[in-house]
């Protein structure tokens, strides 16, 4: 296994097209012998200018058997890296997934049958003890859905890469939520500065596209849309084509927004009812500031592939509803909408 | 890396130190223990009520709890983490069916709102994504101050500890029918 550290996103936004930058191998992890790796990542390994401003460094996974080759991309932070002091304040020390619920990810290779699954997210609390690590689905990429490259022929990556920038495809559309409501409890999608989306990358050495992994980008601007009512909340982002001279395959990577939460551009989300529900009177409003939204598998179109867009609901992308009349907000869950991936808001 | 040849069936654990901040939990023995349900989720969220008169009852649903181990826990105290003109009158919880539903708020003292004062019982097991059964902790609070009031972060207490739910209650005092109580 080795760790390919990429040169950050603002760096590979700014490369004329065929202008190159440097990716790092960062570590070269042998298996254990029951076929397990473990990357620990040491943040003064990671040279200056790979990580950005606010401690994410993107990393490719390269897996060799020494006939295949698979790899997967994750972008993960720095949790002391932070701009802001108050948010290192709120942060714990080490490494976490930029975009995904807390906690370690598990990414399963599987040379033989050419598929990567990094369905599982495993959260380990502080307090509790080893064995009681439970598991989340809260990154859903199903073997069968995502079945990245593996090369028939090995690639073993040296200690600098090189990366060739390419064209750049500009406003494709992100769905990243539903937003269902009604004219007498209508949402607001609030997304702030900082707000982050993991989206997918896709992958090919000529022979079609595939998803392999996640890229993480981030916005320095923030945008309110009002009155939202039964539809997809929807962003405009920008991928661009790159290449990779130690895989070597053509990556379609998100680079950055093109436009935030347009909401003329919304479209429309034929309402959905769920069960668990709890009512309040005219005048009220609920927000809702963090958890788990759903991963759209397929919420963004690249043409060549569909991939996958998440956000979480953080302090920095939220959703809320106003009431001029009763409502029930309902949730997907029976732990109510507090909870749930998914809800809703209909006339109480 | 490289030409040792290794099993088809590879594994990569990307290690990320987690320390997770989950609402301050803070078992000390063997007792049962109190969790909110929205722990995993990493939620946290906001209610704001608008309340015609600062001397009118007002219960609110807070969340659901649930237990962890043997024994059923109760809760010994409700009180917010930090507010700024309101307090806490009262608190009890209510086990319901989960496809059952429930005010969020409603102007009124706990036992006109359908809970027993007088229970304090957090009978639900844990489990994933929630169970059948949900205990719902409702908490009766009045407004001290006479415009719009706000508290957040809602400590549970128990025997065992307590767990914060975070939670932002802000009171829109003075507004009446027809009138809006913005959120944040």
């Amino acid at each position: 296994m080795s760790v390919i550290a990429w040169p950050n996103v603002k760096v590979l936004a700014k490369l004329k097209k065929g202008q190159t930058a440097e990716a790092k191998v960062l570590q070269q992890v042998p298996a254990a012998a029951d076929g397990t790796f473990t990357v620990r990542l040491d943040p003064a390994a990671v040279p200056a200018g790979y990580a950005t401003d606010d401690g994410q460094v993107d990393l490719e996974l390269v897996m060799s058997d020494g006939i295949r080759q698979a790899t997967w991309s994750t972008s993960v932070v720095n949790q002391r890296a932070s701009v802001s002091a108050a948010a290192r304040l709120n942060r714990g020390a080490g490494w976490a997934l930029r975009g995904a619920a807390p906690g370690n990810q598990l990414v399963k290779f599987d040379l033989a049958a050419g598929t990567v699954d990094a369905g599982k997210v495993t959260v380990d609390k502080p307090t509790a003890a080893r064995s009681s690590v439970k598991h989340l689905s809260a990154a859903k990429v199903s073997a069968s859905r995502f079945s990245p490259l593996v090369r028939t022929s090995a690639v073993t990556p040296m200690e600098t890469c090189v990366v060739t920038a390419d064209k750049t495809y500009y406003g494709l559309t992100e769905r990243f939520a539903h937003v269902y409501a009604w004219s007498g409890g209508k949402g607001i999608v609030d997304f702030n500065t900082g707000s982050d989306h993991t989206l997918g990358i896709a992958i090919s050495s000529g022979n079609g596209w595939s998803q392999s992994g996640t890229g993480t980008i981030s916005t320095n601007s923030g945008a309110t849309t009002t009155g939202v009512v039964d539809a997809n909340a929807l962003n405009k982002v920008n991928y661009r084509d790159y290449y990779n001279s130690c895989t070597p395959y053509t990556y379609r990577k998100p680079i950055s927004f093109n436009a935030l939460i347009p909401g003329s551009s919304f479209t429309y989300a034929p309402h959905v009812n769920y069960s668990y529900c709890t009512t309040y009177s005219a005048g009220s409003s609920v927000w809702k500031q963090s958890g788990t939204n759903i991963t759209f598998s397929t919420g963004v179109s690249l043409g060549v592939a569909n991939v996958s867009a998440q956000s979480g609901w953080n302090t920095e992308t939220k959703v809320s509803w106003n009431m001029a009349s009763k409502t029930k907000v309902c949730g997907s869950t029976s732990s109510g909408w507090v909870s749930s991936p998914q809800m809703d808001a209909r006339k109480g | 890396m490289g030409r040792t040849p290794v099993p088809g069936r590879l594994a990569a654990a990307l290690l990320v130190t987690a320390f997770l901040t989950f609402t301050g939990c803070t078992p000390s023995s063997d007792q049962p223990k109190v969790r909110w349900v929205g722990d995993e989720a990493g939620t946290s969220f906001g209610v704001a009520v608008p309340v015609a008169d600062p001397a009118t009852p007002m219960t609110v649903l807070v969340g659901g709890l649930c237990r962890m181990g043997t024994g059923v826990p109760t809760v010994t105290g409700v009180t917010f983490a930090q507010t700024d003109g309101i307090e806490v009158a009262g608190f009890a919880t209510g086990t319901r069916d989960a496809s059952q539903g429930r005010a969020g708020a409603e102007p009124k003292a706990l036992a006109e709102a359908g809970y027993d004062p007088k229970s304090t019982a957090v009978p639900t097991v844990c489990g994933p994504e929630g169970g059948k059964q949900v205990t719902d902790l409702a908490v009766q609070v009045r407004a001290t101050g006479t415009r719009r009031v706000r508290a957040s972060g809602v400590v549970v207490s128990f025997a065992g500890g307590s767990v914060k739910i975070p939670m932002t209650l802000i009171l829109c005092v003075g507004v009446t029918e027809g009138g809006h109580c913005a959120g944040e």
